[in-house]
């Protein structure tokens, strides 16, 4: 960095490509989005150019970078928590009820346990774990027809016995 | 991922094509150059509305005149220092401890002005000539030299807003204190370390208030 903010452009190549997936790892562990803490390593890169000035050369680099990042990252949930109240608010206020969550979870999990094994796999990766059809079906090493099937078959056992239709 | 990819690389490339050498001092400089020119717009506001005090030839020798300034002068100094620090991201600032110093150092002059003069004549050694306008005239002198500190800090990345809002506030007002030395005619300790005080105090709090809207990056 040092050579950077004396014009070693060869030196600020490398610095910023080093720089860009260990942003790419600060930014991962903590925003659930790909696309977010991909704009945010943008983001960070041009603020570490744009205020390069502010680094002081005798203080440690990655202090400088992350005291960057950090304002980055707590800006970004400044700006989206004003920008969508609705739809978050939904999430919010729902998620704290944890108590009919694991209920649900646990009579899920006994409705599911009582299918033929494909069946309940398909479905837990399909409608649980959100995954699509192409990938659950690679993931249980079947087609993506059969695995299609299995869900369809599954609900619909699932829905026959909630119903109370099969003991 | 993959498309997601292709425009940082780019960034970076032109991140890179746009490098220029960047001078060590460049905080210090900018913040130098910010505080010079509103401290120099704010002499000639001041020049232009009211005019320096007729004495201020002789007043000059005195102790009284210089202790005052100086009061102004030290916090002036210690501010910009933790300004400079408060520029940069993620960096210490233990030097806010150093700011109420020269209000410390001060506070014993003020007291012993006090137990020299009569309790009765304490109310006049307050308010002294123009108490009504000091706190005023000081912190409209002390605007120009605000934006000047804020056109400084446009370039650095204070990640500590309100910290930073609060200092270039109490900085800014601290410049115009010792420009208002120009003009203010009462030179006691009681009278400048209430008066400029309390606009150190309004300075620092509506610049602490703005500091995240006017300092955001």
């Amino acid at each position: 960095m040092i050579r950077a903010l004396d014009g070693d452009a060869a030196a600020y190549d490398a610095l910023l490509r080093i720089l860009v997936p260990q942003l790419r790892a600060f930014f991962g562990r903590r925003v659930n989005s790909e696309d977010v803490a991909e704009d945010l390593v943008q983001e960070t890169l041009i603020a570490v150019h744009t205020k390069r000035s502010t680094y002081d050369r005798a203080r440690p680099f990655s202090a400088w970078l992350y005291a960057i990042a950090r304002y980055k990252m707590a800006d970004h949930f400044r700006r989206s928590y004003r920008v969508t109240p609705s739809e978050d608010l939904d999430d919010e206020i729902v998620a704290p009820d944890f108590e009919v969550a694991s209920l649900a979870l646990i009579d899920v999990d006994r409705l599911l346990g009582d299918l033929p094994a494909k069946q309940e796999s398909a479905i837990r990766a399909t409608k649980i774990e959100g995954l699509s059809l192409a990938e659950a079906a690679a993931a249980a090493g079947i087609s993506q027809s059969d695995a299609k099937m299995s869900v369809y078959r599954g609900l619909r056992r699932l829905s026959a016995r909630v119903q109370g239709k099969v003991p | 991922m993959i498309a997601a990819r292709r425009p940082t690389d780019q960034l970076v490339q032109s991140l890179v094509s746009d490098l220029r050498p960047v001078p060590r001092a460049a905080i210090v400089l900018r913040l130098a150059i910010g505080a010079t020119v509103g401290a120099a717009t704010s002499v000639f506001l001041l020049m232009l509305l009211i005019g320096s005090r007729p004495d201020l030839a002789m007043v000059i020798q005195s102790t009284r005149f210089w202790s005052k300034a100086c009061y102004m002068l030290a916090t002036a100094g210690i501010s910009l220092l933790v300004a400079a620090r408060l520029a940069r991201p993620g960096s210490n600032t233990r030097l806010m401890w150093l700011l109420p110093i020269p209000l410390l150092v001060y506070l014993p002059a003020a007291i012993l002005e006090l137990i020299r003069t009569e309790p009765t004549n304490w109310v006049p050694l307050l308010l002294g000539y123009g108490w009504q306008l000091c706190t005023w005239l000081v912190l409209i002198l002390s605007i120009p030299i605000y934006i000047g500190l804020w056109w400084a800090f446009r370039s650095f990345a204070p990640t500590r807003m309100e910290a930073a809002g609060a200092v270039t506030g109490l900085c800014a007002s601290a410049i115009a204190g010792v420009v208002y030395c120009l003009h203010c005619p009462t030179d006691t300790a009681v009278f400048a370390l209430t008066w400029y005080t309390l606009a150190f105090a309004i300075a620092a709090i509506v610049g602490r208030l703005l500091g995240h809207r006017l300092l955001h990056w």
